[in-house]
């Protein structure tokens, strides 16, 4: 089931429409059957058990004709003169027997049928005459339990199916036996019994005209037994089987082919009648019946089929469609889809997913632009890191020292600036000791020097010992390049730049001072505040340090205007 | 002889071109240098260049703000951007001011002697302009005149050619005429101007910068150039004895 379910969600729309109408016109037809043959099977049911039971009246008719006959041939036989001298004679004689077998021969011809007739003194010995009739074994009669049962009758007669193998024949003929004891006229004394014997046969006849193709008969005797029967021999024993349990009606269901067998107890003997017949429910189907059905049936599959394409025409087909077409997105071209759907849901499905594709390749060039503007603004960094300008003016300056000034200068100059590059460009650490920022500090104003002429001079303060402290790198160069810059070339005279570092309170302080023009209380705000657009240097140098050690006071800028300018950088120690 | 004028504020920089060039073998000649557009305004004048070399980073004025200046009042001149800034956005300005070309640091004397045979080549092919000598009366204006430079010269863009320009005489003209009756150079007259004010300022213990700038040469350096040229005296050296003394 899981199985299926997995199977059918994966399933294309349109798939799972065809699915589900092919289910619903498998089970609507199904249902139709169904209930239509219930319909039938329940009509066609009464009017074979009213069949039937007509049948099984008109049989009972027929054998109670027969035995009424045989009783009539047995009254004859027993109110005969010849024939009760011969019962009476104390001793049997051979004349009174053949007369009265002459006479009971000429009273069974007179009646056709086919029975043969056994008539028995109380001393055992009988007559016999009759059709096909060998011998009687009186040794069988006299010691079976129906012969009891015929004594106890007192002359009234009984039917005797399959008499115990007491008659046999020349021919295979199975009878059923008529008994009853013959009494004296005069005493009502027992004087002898009189068995006729019914050929089956003519059992058989009282139902020869009725039995079919869906009718079946038969005559069972106590034991259930089956005497005559024109039914097959399997049909035969399940209908007895079945019979043991439900005597009187029963009906036996098949999937097309319900039996009914209904029994009757027939009168004077043990004897049951069974009718068996078959529901042939396609018998009851008429030709207009079928056409009926058959319309009903191509009409309901004619509306699915309607109702299906209805469905693909207007939900399914515009889907897929627009799946199609949306498709084309996989290849990474964001296209507006263009397929006409109607106004419906699909319609502004297709609205929004191009309102969305608007959105999107707005949004994509929005950040292509971004992405852009930021490589450029990268690629802008990186090229003032390598601080082109001052390379190339340093390179102008070498090269006309070269032409002026002796080699041992320019060989220092030229020293000098490859020592400051190695350490500027360096990669890697991005801490580096308090000495080597200051040797590299050393090396750019050395060079700046070489530019500006002598306009400043250098002092460092140094505590020794806070050397090796590692600090993010190229956070003084900056502030110095700031103070030749904006502090003291503005100023005209000639200046000074002093580094001072120390430590106090677990904090490492470094100290830029210049003597150039310094700054106002405006402009101090304004760089810490960093609105000041022209201070980038300033502000980023400023920005790494609160970085790096998360912290927010790590600057101060004290100046008085035309006198100085010192920055204080305070590193905490521990951190 | 073309007259050539170099502009920037490295001495070595100024030095190298001087020096690398063979100016002699384009008919050029450098004329005069400036440590800055300031300076180069007050000067350019006297100099009277026909080409000039111009760094574009120079603080006070910038080489753009004096190229526009200077295309001004000489429509003719050449003028050569320096620049370490090989930036897209700075070649459009200067092509936007006439700048003829625009060269890069490090000097490369190939690309320099390129860009002079291209200039000296476009001045020579230009039709020589009569010099026509004209104008009123100057000793009844001069007055006039030198009552306008002592009441503007405090505008850094004071030069000779503005004045000129302002009292209708042609520059050189004007020039000759104004040093006849005044006795000293135009340049000379403004820069007295200057430094009799810059004296005042001395005397207030006014910071050198703040001077230069108050007095119309927002350049210290070439402020101290001036004021040193004009008392024989550091204004830093005077500044030290007014404090003490």
């Amino acid at each position: 089931m899981k199985y299926i379910s997995e199977w059918f969600s994966k399933l294309e729309i349109k798939r799972k429409v065809q699915y589900i109408f092919i289910s619903a016109v498998i089970v609507c037809v199904l249902f139709f059957i169904i209930l239509f043959f219930s319909f039938m099977h329940l009509r066609m049911s009464e009017s074979v058990l009213e069949k039937s039971t007509d049948n099984l009246n008109s049989i009972e008719q027929n054998f109670e004709a027969v035995v009424s006959n045989v009783n009539s041939i047995s009254k004859i036989i027993m109110t005969n003169d010849i024939v009760t001298a011969y019962l009476k004679r104390d001793v049997e004689s051979q004349i009174d027997a053949n007369l009265a077998r002459s006479e009971v021969y000429s009273i069974l011809n007179s009646f056709d049928g086919g029975y043969s007739v056994f008539v028995f003194r109380n001393d055992t010995s009988y007559i016999k005459t009759g059709i096909g009739i060998i011998q009687a074994d009186k040794h069988v009669i006299f010691q079976s339990d129906w012969f009891g049962y015929v004594n106890r009758l007192e002359g009234m007669f009984t039917l005797i199916p399959n008499s115990s193998g007491a008659f046999s024949f020349n021919t295979k003929t199975d009878i059923v036996s008529f008994a009853r004891i013959i009494n004296d006229v005069d005493t009502q004394m027992p004087i002898g019994m009189l068995v006729i014997n019914i050929p089956v046969s003519e059992l058989r006849r009282t139902y020869e005209n009725l039995s079919g193709n869906e009718n079946g008969f038969a005559y069972l005797d106590s034991d259930l037994k089956s005497i005559c029967s024109d039914m097959n021999g399997d049909d035969l024993r399940v209908i007895t089987e079945r019979f043991k349990d439900h005597p009187e009606t029963l009906s036996m269901k098949g999937i097309f082919n319900t039996k009914i067998i209904i029994s009757r107890k027939l009168a004077d003997s043990d004897i049951s009648l069974i009718c068996k017949s078959d529901v042939r429910i396609m018998e009851g189907v008429t030709t207009e019946l079928a056409a009926i059905i058959i319309g009903v049936l191509f009409i309901v599959i004619i509306i699915m089929l309607f109702v299906n394409t209805c469905i693909n025409r207007y939900m399914t087909y515009p889907l897929s469609k627009l799946a199609d077409s949306m498709k084309k997105a996989e290849s990474g071209l964001l296209m507006r889809v263009s397929v006409r759907t109607n106004d419906d849901e699909i319609g502004r499905l297709k609205e929004r997913y191009n309102d969305m594709l608007v959105q999107i390749n707005r949004l994509i060039e929005k950040l292509v632009e971004q992405e852009r503007q930021r490589q450029q603004a990268e690629m802008n960094v990186i090229q003032e890191q390598m601080k082109p300008h001052f390379l190339y003016n340093t390179l102008d300056t070498i090269a006309y020292m070269s032409l002026e000034n002796s080699r041992e200068e320019v060989y220092g100059a030229i020293e000098t600036l490859g020592s400051f590059y190695r350490r500027f460009l360096s990669k890697g650490s991005e801490n580096i000791p308090v000495s080597a920022e200051i040797a590299i500090v050393r090396d750019y104003i050395k060079l700046q020097r070489l530019r500006y002429n002598d306009i400043f001079e250098d002092e460092y303060d140094i505590q020794e010992d806070l050397g090796d402290i590692k600090i993010p790198k190229l956070i003084l160069q900056p502030l110095v390049e700031n103070s030749i810059y904006h502090g003291i070339r503005p100023k005209g005279e000639h200046g000074i730049i002093r580094i001072k570092i120390f430590s106090e309170d677990d904090y490492m302080h470094i100290i830029i001072y210049d003597s150039g023009i310094g700054m106002t209380q405006e402009q101090i705000n304004g760089l810490m505040s960093g609105s000041n657009e022209k201070s980038f240097g300033f502000k980023a140098t400023m920005e790494r340090i609160k970085n790096y050690y998360q912290k927010k006071n790590v600057f101060e800028i004290k100046s008085c205007v035309g006198e100085y300018c010192e920055i204080e950088i305070k590193i905490p120690l521990k951190y | 002889m073309y007259r050539v004028m170099i502009i920037d504020d490295e001495r070595s920089l100024r030095n190298l071109l001087k020096l690398t060039i063979k100016w002699d073998d384009y008919g050029l000649v450098v004329a005069g240098e400036a440590e800055s557009g300031i300076e180069a305004i007050n000067i350019i004048d006297e100099v009277k260049p026909d080409i000039i070399f111009v760094d574009i980073r120079m603080p006070f004025m910038d080489g753009i703000e004096f190229s526009k200046l200077a295309m001004k009042q000489y429509p003719d001149l050449k003028i050569i951007i320096l620049t370490a800034f090989n930036d897209f956005e700075y070649a459009r300005q200067c092509i936007g001011i006439g700048v003829c070309e625009y060269l890069t640091k490090p000097i490369v004397r190939n690309e320099v002697t390129q860009a002079i045979e291209k200039i000296v080549s476009e001045l020579n092919s230009r039709n020589p302009k009569e010099k026509t000598d004209e104008g009123g009366d100057i000793p009844g204006s001069m007055k006039k005149i030198c009552t306008y430079i002592k009441e503007n010269f405090t505008n850094p863009q004071l030069n000779l050619t503005v004045t000129a320009n302002r009292f209708g005489f042609n520059p050189s003209y004007f020039s000759r005429r104004f040093k006849e009756s005044v006795g000293m150079s135009f340049v000379d007259y403004v820069t007295r101007c200057r430094m009799e004010k810059a004296m005042e300022y001395l005397h207030n213990k006014t910071a050198m910068y703040i001077t230069a700038r108050e007095v119309g040469i927002p350049d210290p350096n070439y402020f101290s150039k001036c004021f040193k040229k004009f008392t024989g005296k550091a204004y830093t050296e005077l500044m030290k004895n007014e404090t003490t003394g």
